[in-house]
């Protein structure tokens, strides 16, 4: 086993002070002594382009910054980026702010310092949050062992685990316990439909960790069962949450989902309108739409007929509603924690 | 189309996964088929006809809707809704198995019943 305390870590520094970057770039990379790698960014923009390429074994993030602040950007990297550390490195130290972060996932919270010997305390607290990653576990490359191999093993084995998945853009964890698969997520997605999505992907790497309670289990079905449904949707062409291969609508690295491209099969398709709002309606992201208050209503109309349905007969819980028209496509994903629509335009198979 | 509509669904079901199907004629009249024992035929009615106005709500959001997919955790419902405003629900189980290429005609036949 490799010694934690000497691998290369890599930082990715988020301030709107472009002098403190400049300071802290100066004084960690001496005190890294070559083994720190730093990024900076000021703004929420910059980190988010930066984390779709490279992969940083920790955020550090200012709190008071314009557009988007320090806390709603931890929120925005929970959703984009689960199981990215994140420490929150600021001026703001109430204890309101303190609580928030914490609840909100960040893993440390830390006051800027003010003196030399505080900027060493904060290289010591960085350098073991960056080298407490769990041990055990082991990572490869997709193209080389396909993950539902490595599932099946995990599955076959009755073990527990969290499988971490990420290409240049999409980043995501399936949790198995015991040998069953409790939950999936990718980016904004959860359950089923995130599993499915990274089953599909056909590059990428891996890391296989120790197990971790999620938040929620989200998905309750035999293994074998949602492997051969993900492998039956990957033969009828679907392509899950491969940004690569998503249309022009998402082209924001790493803000809005490409989730469409979870439910669109193989075609023609070109994305002409996205709009994601958090589950309680408020407006997260909004691409190429005409009119949106009609849009949002739209959802908010879905999930109430959704949910009439579902007290009819026993369908489970909803997860969205596809629409086939004459122009094309539009997926309306309405789940407790957010709201999706997606249409798009052009040739498509008649059942998805 | 009530004759022709019985026919279709003689000749092409059932078929794996497919709980229930409900069909409603412009006269609003209803031909139902169950093939599952959780499924009661009044269920399928009663979620034919929310199914249905959902999909005339539509036409409010300037959508026009040729087919309509719910999907939940258990159940998929595949709605094909025609101009005369008849619409036939198909609730498939989501399982391996399910013939997607069936489906998909079974409803594209529909939508090219004759009138009438």
């Amino acid at each position: 086993m490799p010694d934690e305390t000497n691998k290369r870590k890599t930082f990715l520094f988020v301030d709107d002070d472009a002098g403190f970057l400049a300071t802290m770039q100066e004084l960690f990379s001496e005190m890294g002594r070559g083994r720190w790698d730093l990024f900076t960014a000021q703004n929420h923009s910059q980190a988010l382009a930066l984390l779709a390429k490279f992969r940083v074994d920790a955020v550090v993030l200012d709190i008071g910054m314009p557009e988007m602040d320090g806390i709603q950007f931890l929120r925005l990297l929970g959703r984009t980026h689960p199981g990215q550390t994140v420490a929150m490195l600021t001026g703001r130290t109430t204890d309101d702010n303190r609580k928030t972060c914490l609840e909100s996932g960040a893993a440390l919270f830390l006051e800027k310092p003010v003196a030399p010997d505080g900027f060493a305390a904060i290289f010591a607290a960085l350098d073991a949050l960056a080298g407490a990653r769990p041990q055990g576990g082991f990572r490869g490359m997709m193209r080389r062992v396909g993950l539902p191999e490595v599932l099946q093993m995990e599955c076959l084995g009755r073990k527990s685990s969290v499988l971490e998945v990420f290409t240049g853009k999409v980043r995501g964890r399936v949790f198995i316990c015991d040998g069953s698969i409790v939950h999936a997520e990718s980016g904004t997605l959860q359950g089923e439909v995130a599993l499915y999505g990274l089953l599909a992907l056909r590059a990428g790497e891996f890391n296989l960790l120790p197990f971790t309670e999620p938040a929620r289990r989200t998905i309750q079905g035999q293994w074998e069962s949602l492997l051969m449904e993900a492998a039956r949707l990957t033969d009828e062409g679907q392509q899950f949450l491969e940004p690569e291969q998503a249309g022009p609508g998402v082209a924001e690295p790493g803000e809005a989902p490409p989730a469409e491209a979870a439910v669109l099969p193989a075609s023609e398709a070109r994305i002409e309108e996205v709009i994601l709002c958090s589950g309680t309606g408020e407006l997260l992201y909004e691409w190429g739409s005409r009119s949106l208050e009609l849009r949002l209503r739209l959802l908010e109309q879905i999930g109430q007929q959704a949910s009439q349905l579902s007290s009819l007969a026993p369908v489970g819980r909803f997860d969205r509603l596809e629409i086939r028209t004459p122009e094309g496509r539009i997926v309306c994903q309405v789940q407790p924690d957010r709201r999706l629509f997606v249409r798009s335009t052009g040739t498509m198979s008649p059942l998805a | 189309m009530k004759a022709a509509l019985q026919q279709l669904l003689d000749r092409s079901l059932p078929l794996p996964g497919v709980a229930a199907c409900c069909a409603l004629l412009p006269d609003r009249s209803c031909v139902s088929r169950c093939y599952n024992d959780w499924f009661q035929t009044g269920q399928g009615e009663q979620a034919l006809s929310r199914l249905a106005a959902a999909a005339d709500g539509l036409l409010d959001h300037g959508i026009r809707p040729l087919q309509v997919n719910w999907v939940f955790e258990h159940i998929r419902i595949h709605l094909a809704v025609r101009r005369d405003a008849a619409c036939l629900a198909l609730f498939v189980e989501i399982r391996p198995g399910v013939d997607n290429g069936k489906l998909a005609g079974l409803l594209e036949e529909f939508a090219a019943l004759p009138a009438g």
